[in-house]
C-alpha cells in the first residue's frame, strides 16, 4: 500500500486553476521529487494534499484511508507533516515554542520533551537559541526550524516545498544532506524542487508538472537523462552528448 | 488631593485595560473586532449584581459567575458572528457583532428589565489610609483581581500549550494548523477567554460604580476602542498603558476642569493619535487602517 | 426637539381642519339630549380621556407609575357606575420618549379618538411638547408629575401640572432644614447634561445663600457617566457637613454610595424630584441612602381624610407598599375630570366638547381646593400645583415626611 496515493487531483484560488487533474503516488519509505518551473502548481498541489486548501475534485488515500477534504491539523494527526513554502515560522514565539508547537497534537501521547531533545541534538544550531524569537534567525536556521518543527509530529510522510530557496549553495548542499539522511532513516518524502538537478539528485522517483497537470514520470535517472527535460531545465546540454 | 486623584484614575483604568485586553487579544486572533464584547461585559455584569444583590451570593461566587457569562456570551458570539462568516468580508463581522451587541441589550432589558443594578459594596469596612492617599475595600479587590487576571492571561499564554497555540495561531493560523493546531477551537478559545475578561472588566466596574445599567454596552465598546487605537491594535502591553493613561486624564479632567470636558478631551487625544500615529502610540508595524 | 418642530406644526396644521368642521357641526344644533334625562347619558358611549405614557428613557418607571393611577381611578370610577352613568374610558399612547411621536400622537388623540381632554407625559420634556400640541388643539391637559420651571408656558391656559415647580417648593423647604441642622458649609454635585439637574444646582445655590451656608466645593458630571471616585474625592478634601445632589434619583444613589464608600459623613440632600424618583434613589443606594433628606410636595402617609382612606385603599387594592407621588397625582386627574362632569353634567358629545373642554379649564382654574388622594390640590396662576412644604427624611429603606417646621 502506497504511503500517499493522489488521483485526479484539482485545485485552484476562486477561478484561478492551480493544478488541473494531477495523479501522483508516493511508496512507502521513498523519495519522490516534485519539479516543475514557476506557477507550475507544485506548491498548489501539496496545499491541497495537506488541507491548506480545499481540492475541487479528486481523492487523496494516506495509507490507503481517504482524507480527502480532512483539515490540516486532522491530517497531522494522521502522520502527514507540511513545511511550506517560504518555511512560515512563527516569528513572536521562541526557537523552542515553534517546536513544541509542532508536537501539539501529540503532547500527550508519546515523550514530546525526548523528541524535542532529538531535534536540538540534530540541528545544534537551534539549541543555542532555543529562547530567542524565531524572527531573529537567519535564513538557513529558520529553514532547519521549519523542518525540525515538523518533525516533533513525527510524520511518516513529510512534504517539503522548495527547502533550499534562497539558501546560500553552502547550505543548500547541507539541506539536501539533511533531506537524504532522513530518507535514509526509512522517512517517506515528496520534495517540491525548482532545482530539478539538485531534487532528482537525492529522489528515486520524479514527476514534471507544467501548468497544473503531471507532463512526464519516470525514476530520477531515466529523468536525468531524458533529453526534453536536460532541455528545458538541465541547461539544455545532455550527460551523454 | 492630587495623588489621590491620580490613584483614581489608575484603578479607573484597571478596569479599561481588562476590557481592552480583552478586545486586543480577539484581534491578535483574527485581526477582527468583537464589537459585541461590550455588551457582553454588560450582560456579564448585570448576572453578577443579580447574584450578589438578589441571592447574597459571596463576591468570589458571583465573579465566577460573570466570569462564565462572558465565556459563554463570546463563544455564541463567535459561532454567530465569526465563525461562518467568510473571511473575505472584513466588514461583515463588524457588522454581525454589533447586532449580536444589540440583540443582547434588548434581551437583557426585555427579560431583567431596564433599571440599573445595584452592586453592593463587598468590602465594607475595609479602607488603608498611606498618608494623605486613601484606598477603599473594593478599589483593592478591583486592582488585586485585574492584577490577578492580568498574570494569570500571562502565564497561560506564555506556558501552557494552548496558549502557546494562541499565540501561534495568532502569527500565523494556516501555519498553525499544518502544525497540527486545531485553529477553529483555538480561536473558539481566544473568544471564551476573551468574554472572560470581558466578564471581569464589567463586574470590576459595576462594583467601582456601585451599579451595572443595561444600556452601557456600546460606551464600554467605545471605552475599548479609544484605548487600543491609543495602544496600539493588537499590542497588549501598549494598551495596559494606554488604559492608565486614559483613566487619569479621564479622572483629572473632571476633577479639576469639567464633567463636559471629559470626554471631548480623549476624543481629541486619540484624534490626534489617529492622524500622528496611525499605528498607536506604541506600535511600530501596522497601522490601525491596515488590521481592522 | 428642534428637529420635531417643523413637523410639530404639520401635525398640527393638518388636525385643524378636521376641529374645524368638527366645531362647525356641533353649532347648529345646541339643544343636545344629553342632559334631560337628568345626569344619565348611558346612551352616549364612554367619556374618552387620552393618557400619554412612555415605556422607555429615563421617566419609564415614573411613567408606569402615573398609568397605574389614572387606571385605577377609572377601574374605581367604572366600578361605582361611571360618569353620569357612562363609562369613562383611557385611551393610552405608548410615546417611546420620542418626540416625534407625541407629534403624531397627540392630534391623533384628538381628532381620531376624539378624547375630551389628556393626562399628559409625566416627564418635563415630554409634557412641553404634548401640552403644546394641545393647546394648539384647544384640548386641556394635566400632567401628573412635570416640574421644570416654565415647562408650561408654551401651553397656557390649556395646560396643567398636578407638581409644584422645584424651586417653588424646595427653596423654602431647604431652607429651614439648613437652619434646623446647623450647616455650614456645603458641596454641590450637578449633572451637566440635563436641564433639570442644573436648575437643581442653581436652586441649591440659592438655599446656600439665603441660608448663610458656605458653598465650598461644586462638582460636576454628565449623566450615565461611569464613575463618581473623581468627584467624591474632590468634595472629600472640603468635608462639606452637606452635599446637595443635583441629580437624578439612579445617579443620586451611585453618588451616596461612593460618599459613604469614601467615608464621609456629610449629610445627603435632594429636591422634591428626588423623593418623587425616590424608590430607584432607595433601591440604589441601599444602607448609603440612609439619612438623606430631600424636600417633597406629597405625604403618602397623610393622615387627614379624604386622602387617608384614598391612600390605604389604593395600597390594598393594587398590593403597594407606599403609594407614589405620580400614582396618586394621576389619579386625582382623572377624579377632578370626572367631578367636573358629573357636576356640569357636561356630555362631551362633539357637539358641545369645545364648550365642556373650555369649562373643565375654568373649573381646574377655579378648584380650592379639591381634595383628593394627594390632598389638597390647587393650581397657581401659572397652570403649577400648589402643594404643601414637606420635607423628607429617609429612615429604615422609606421616606418619612415631616411638615416643616414641626
Ligand atoms: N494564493 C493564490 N491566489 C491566487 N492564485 C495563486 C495563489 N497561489 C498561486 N496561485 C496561482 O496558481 C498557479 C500555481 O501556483 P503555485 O504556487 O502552485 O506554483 P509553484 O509551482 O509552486 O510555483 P513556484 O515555483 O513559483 O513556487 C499560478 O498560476 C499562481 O499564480
Ligand atoms: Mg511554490
Amino acid at each position: 500500500m502506497p504511503a500517499l496515493e493522489v488521483s485526479d487531483l484539482r485545485a485552484g484560488y476562486g477561478r484561478i486553476t492551480g493544478i488541473d487533474g494531477i495523479n501522483l503516488t508516493v511508496a512507502q519509505g521513498e523519495l519522490v521529487a516534485l519539479l516543475g518551473a514557476n506557477g507550475a502548481g507544485k506548491s498548489t498541489f501539496l496545499r491541497a494534499v495537506s488541507g491548506m486548501i480545499r481540492p475541487w475534485s479528486g481523492q487523496v488515500l494516506l495509507n490507503g484511508k481517504d482524507v480527502t477534504d480532512r483539515r490540516s491539523d486532522q491530517l497531522v494527526r494522521a502522520g502527514m507533516a507540511h513545511v511550506p513554502e517560504g518555511r512560515r515560522i512563527l516569528p513572536s514565539l521562541t526557537v523552542e515554542e515553534n517546536l513544541r508547537l509542532g508536537a501539539f497534537a501529540r503532547r500527550r501521547s508519546g515523550d514530546p520533551d525526548a523528541d524535542l531533545d532529538g531535534v536540538l541534538t540534530r540541528f545544534g544550531a537551534l539549541r543555542e537559541r532555543s529562547n530567542q524569537k524565531a524572527g531573529t534567525l537567519s535564513g538557513g536556521e529558520q529553514q532547519m526550524l521549519a523542518i525540525g518543527r515538523a518533525l516533533m509530529a513525527r510524520p511518516k510522510i513529510l512534504l517539503l516545498d522548495e527547502p533550499s530557496l534562497g539558501l546560500s549553495p553552502l547550505l543548500v548542499g547541507e539541506v539536501f544532506a539533511l533531506i537524504r539522511d532522513l530518507a535514509s532513516e526509512g522517512l517517506t518524502i515528496l520534495l517540491v524542487e525548482q532545482n530539478v538537478k539538485q531534487g532528482l539528485g537525492c529522489a528515486d522517483r520524479g514527476y514534471l508538472l507544467s501548468t497544473g497537470s503531471v507532463v512526464m514520470t519516470g525514476s530520477a535517472q531515466e529523468l536525468l537523462a531524458d533529453p526534453a527535460v536536460i532541455d528545458s531545465y538541465l541547461g539544455g546540454r545532455s550527460p551523454e552528448a | 488631593m492630587l495623588i489621590q486623584q491620580l490613584v483614581n484614575g489608575l484603578l479607573l483604568g484597571t478596569t479599561f485595560a481588562l476590557i481592552a485586553l480583552s478586545f486586543n487579544l480577539v484581534v491578535g486572533a483574527l485581526d477582527r473586532l468583537n464589537f459585541a464584547l461590550g455588551e457582553t461585559a454588560m450582560v456579564s455584569a448585570i448576572c453578577g449584581a443579580l447574584l450578589l444583590s438578589r441571592l447574597d451570593l459571596p463576591f468570589v461566587l458571583a465573579f465566577l459567575a460573570a466570569l462564565a457569562v462572558g465565556a459563554l456570551v463570546a463563544g455564541v458570539t463567535f459561532v454567530l458572528s465569526f465563525r461562518f462568516v467568510s473571511a473575505d468580508y472584513h466588514t461583515a463581522p463588524i457588522l454581525s457583532s454589533l447586532g449580536v451587541g444589540l440583540v443582547l441589550t434588548s434581551l437583557v432589558t426585555r427579560v431583567l428589565g431596564s433599571d440599573q443594578r445595584r452592586v453592593p459594596t463587598v468590602l465594607d469596612d475595609v479602607r488603608i489610609e498611606i498618608g494623605p492617599l486613601r484606598i477603599v475595600g473594593d478599589q483593592l479587590i478591583i486592582l488585586v483581581v485585574a492584577a490577578l487576571m492580568t498574570v494569570l492571561l500571562y502565564v497561560f499564554l506564555n506556558r501552557t500549550p494552548w496558549g502557546t497555540a494562541i499565540r501561534g495561531v495568532s502569527d500565523d493560523p494556516d501555519m498553525s494548523g499544518l502544525l497540527g493546531i486545531p485553529v477553529q477551537r483555538v480561536i473558539l478559545l481566544t473568544f471564551v477567554i476573551s468574554g472572560m475578561l470581558a466578564g471581569a472588566s464589567g463586574l470590576l466596574t459595576g462594583l467601582s460604580f456601585h451599579t451595572v445599567s443595561p444600556f452601557t454596552g456600546f460606551e464600554t465598546t467605545l471605552t475599548a476602542l479609544m484605548v487600543i487605537v491609543l495602544g496600539g491594535l493588537g499590542n497588549i502591553t501598549g494598551g495596559v498603558i494606554a488604559a492608565m493613561m486614559i483613566g487619569v486624564i479621564e479622572t483629572l479632567t473632571v476633577a479639576y476642569l469639567s464633567a463636559t470636558y471629559r470626554d471631548l478631551i480623549v476624543f481629541v487625544l486619540v484624534g490626534i493619535t489617529l492622524l500622528a500615529r496611525p499605528q498607536g502610540l506604541f506600535t511600530r508595524d501596522t497601522g490601525v487602517v491596515g488590521r481592522v | 426637539m428642534r428637529k420635531a418642530s417643523p413637523g410639530r406644526k404639520a401635525a398640527v396644521l393638518a388636525a385643524l381642519p378636521l376641529m374645524i368642521v368638527a366645531a362647525c357641526g356641533g353649532s347648529d344644533d345646541g339643544g343636545g339630549g344629553g342632559g334631560s334625562e337628568g345626569g344619565d347619558q348611558s346612551d352616549a358611549g364612554p367619556y374618552r380621556l387620552g393618557l400619554v405614557h412612555s415605556s422607555e428613557g429615563p421617566f419609564a418607571t415614573n411613567s408606569d407609575t402615573m398609568r397605574a393611577g389614572a387606571r385605577y381611578a377609572v377601574e374605581l370610577i367604572n366600578a361605582d357606575g361611571g360618569v353620569n352613568g357612562r363609562d369613562v374610558e383611557l385611551v393610552e399612547v405608548d410615546a417611546r420618549n420620542d418626540p416625534q411621536t407625541l407629534v403624531t400622537a397627540i392630534p391623533e388623540l384628538v381628532s381620531e379618538e376624539e378624547v375630551f381632554a389628556i393626562v399628559a407625559p409625566v416627564d418635563s420634556a415630554g409634557c412641553e411638547i404634548a401640552c403644546a400640541i394641545a393647546a394648539d388643539l384647544q384640548v386641556p391637559i394635566v400632567s401628573a408629575g412635570a416640574g421644570r420651571p416654565g415647562v408650561l408656558e408654551p401651553s397656557r391656559p390649556w395646560s396643567f401640572t398636578m407638581t409644584a415647580p422645584d424651586a417653588a417648593n424646595s427653596i423654602p423647604v431647604l431652607e429651614a432644614v439648613m437652619e434646623q441642622e446647623g450647616a455650614q458649609t456645603a458641596a454641590i454635585i450637578v449633572d451637566e447634561a440635563n436641564a433639570t439637574t442644573k436648575a437643581q444646582g442653581d436652586l441649591y445655590a440659592e438655599v446656600f445663600d439665603g441660608s448663610g451656608v458656605e458653598v465650598v466645593s461644586t462638582t460636576t458630571y454628565t449623566s450615565g457617566d461611569p464613575s463618581f471616585t473623581s468627584q467624591v474625592t474632590s468634595m472629600a478634601a472640603e468635608n462639606p457637613d452637606v452635599i446637595a445632589l443635583a441629580a437624578g434619583p439612579a445617579d443620586a444613589a451611585r453618588i451616596a454610595v461612593e460618599v459613604r464608600t469614601q467615608g464621609l459623613e456629610s449629610l445627603l440632600i435632594g429636591t422634591g424630584s428626588l423623593q418623587a424618583g425616590g424608590t430607584d434613589y432607595i433601591n440604589g443606594a441601599g444602607e448609603a441612602a440612609e439619612g438623606t433628606i430631600t424636600a417633597a410636595q406629597f405625604n403618602p402617609d397623610n393622615p387627614d381624610d379624604p386622602a387617608a382612606t384614598l391612600l390605604a385603599q389604593a395600597e390594598e387594592d393594587n398590593g403597594l407598599d407606599v403609594v407614589a407621588l405620580n400614582f396618586s397625582y394621576a389619579f386625582d386627574i382623572v377624579n377632578m375630570i370626572a367631578e367636573y362632569l358629573t357636576e356640569t353634567e357636561a356630555t362631551a358629545s362633539p357637539e358641545t366638547i369645545e364648550e365642556d373642554r373650555q369649562g373643565l379649564l375654568d373649573y381646574l382654574e377655579g378648584v380650592d381646593p379639591y381634595e383628593g388622594m394627594s390632598g389638597d390640590v390647587r393650581f397657581a396662576e401659572d397652570g403649577t400645583g400648589d402643594r404643601p412644604e414637606l420635607y423628607a427624611v429617609v429612615e429604615n429603606g422609606q421616606f418619612v415626611i415631616s411638615e416643616v417646621g414641626s
